[in-house]
């Protein structure tokens, strides 16, 4: 196999070993418990700074930063929300400590933010937000 | 070491608290603020015809503000802001939008007539009745969006005399309601709040052909049907204008140009990018401090052609 072809699905194996294995040792009422527990407590340390940006929405000329302002705070979320996931998920099952939990963590960040900023930018282009 | 831990956790606590309580807990005041103009070309269209780059100006309204909002307003200088009316206060957001889109309708079709008529191109239209923009009471009796065509009797034209129902006492309306007739009794009450009504029309055939796209947009209100007026006449009159031509105020079945609300935020909304801006005559007063030789005042449409007759400078 070429290797710049092995440098891409190496690591996507070992990611897919990861997380079969996560999924596998966590019960599914547990993995649910660390998603609610992880979305509170993200929710709580970003509730101020959505409200600023809820209460800033009034002056229109602002409108082009509050986009960007809450794509930042989207992306953020995803960011607290996965290492407090993962925070909970070792809680509620301590092996799950021994598996490379900072690869599969990495990846889906990623991949989570990517889809957020997609699903936002369509909405925004929907919307005309940009363009009035 | 223990103690003073939990006493500094206790207060960030209180503090976040605080914090989140100034963001969400709402005052009874309500504000208007700088908004946006309004292509007219964006909302009517006509067949074969080109709209000149006339525009209507919106603001932002918005109510109950949050304190932190309120402190945020008070910092900047922004906006206006008052306490809601008892009308405004006893009705819901939804209701608050489609009174707005209803005003919208209304004027747009009038905006038509009266600019074909100006311009002598055929029309034919037909009165339904009055809509409905505010309510009498809570009870909701009479709702928004219902269009009222005769009250004890009388069958209500566009010219119709309300005072002659001023002092009954049981108004027996007959209305039309989401495509159906029905016939309510309305005792009065001291307490009653003054009706808004507006006349309603449908267009039956126009030449040429007008349509109204903007009718689908989320803003409302009656403020757009001067510049709508303009912006018809003078593209059935095959006349275009290169400047930036904004304006404000209602327009009734007559011509003559009606009172806005926000009339200061429409102003600061367009003065970094205008010509010319029409206002109504009655409410110049407001932008007086201003001092802006771009203002111009006018009472009713013909004022309004007359000054772009006699101001050609501004002609494509």
């Amino acid at each position: 196999m070429n290797s710049w072809i092995k440098k891409i699905i190496d690591p996507f194996n070992r990611y897919m070993k990861i997380q079969k294995a996560f999924t596998h040792q966590l019960p599914t009422k547990y993995v649910i418990g660390a998603m609610i527990m992880s979305v509170i407590y993200t929710l709580i340390v970003l509730l101020i700074l959505i409200l600023v940006g809820a209460n800033l929405v009034i002056f229109i000329q602002l409108r082009t930063i509050l986009v960007m302002y809450f794509v930042a705070l989207g992306v953020l979320f995803i960011e607290i929300y996965e290492n407090m996931f993962i925070k909970f998920a070792v809680k509620y099952e301590p092996s799950l400590s021994k598996l490379n939990l900072k690869l599969m963590i990495g990846v889906e960040k990623r991949l989570l933010q990517f889809v957020f900023i997609l699903i936002y930018s369509l909405i925004i282009l929907q919307l005309g937000v940009l363009n009035v | 070491m223990f103690k003073s831990l939990t006493k500094i956790k206790l207060m960030l606590t209180i503090g976040y608290l605080i914090i989140v309580s100034l963001l969400v807990i709402p005052s009874r005041f309500q504000v208007v603020l700088p908004g946006d103009t309004t292509l007219m070309s964006d909302q009517v269209s006509i067949e074969d015809h080109t709209i000149s780059q006339i525009s209507s100006i919106y603001v932002i309204s918005y109510e109950p503000i949050t304190l932190f909002q309120s402190f945020i307003l008070q910092i900047t200088q922004q906006g206006s802001v008052f306490s809601p009316s008892e009308s405004t206060e006893i009705m819901t957001l939804t209701e608050k939008y489609n009174a707005a889109q209803i005003q919208k309708q209304s004027s747009y079709i009038i905006s038509t007539i009266v600019a074909y008529e100006k311009a002598q191109k055929d029309i034919t239209y037909a009165f339904d009745g009055f809509g409905v923009t505010s309510l009498i009471n809570e009870n909701r009796t009479i709702q928004i969006g219902d269009v009222i065509t005769s009250i004890n009797g009388i069958e209500l034209t566009q010219e119709a005399d309300f005072t002659q129902f001023a002092n009954v006492e049981t108004l027996t309306i007959q209305l039309k309601r989401n495509n159906e007739t029905l016939v309510v009794t309305h005792e009065r009450q001291p307490s009653d709040l003054p009706l808004a009504l507006y006349p309603m029309f449908t267009l039956i055939e126009a030449t040429p052909n007008i349509t109204f796209p903007g009718l689908s947009s989320t803003i409302g209100g009656p403020s757009g049907g001067v510049m709508m007026t303009l912006a018809i006449y003078l593209a059935i009159t095959n006349q275009v204008y290169d400047a930036r031509i904004v304006g404000t105020g209602t327009i009734q079945l007559d011509g003559s140009i009606g009172n806005i609300g926000g009339l200061v935020e429409k102003y600061q909304t367009v003065k970094d990018d205008m010509d010319i801006m029409f206002v109504p005559e009655n409410q110049i007063h407001l932008l007086l401090e201003y001092d802006d030789e771009r203002i111009v005042a006018v009472s009713s449409i013909n004022d309004v052609i007359h000054y772009l007759d006699t101001h050609d400078e501004f002609m494509d």
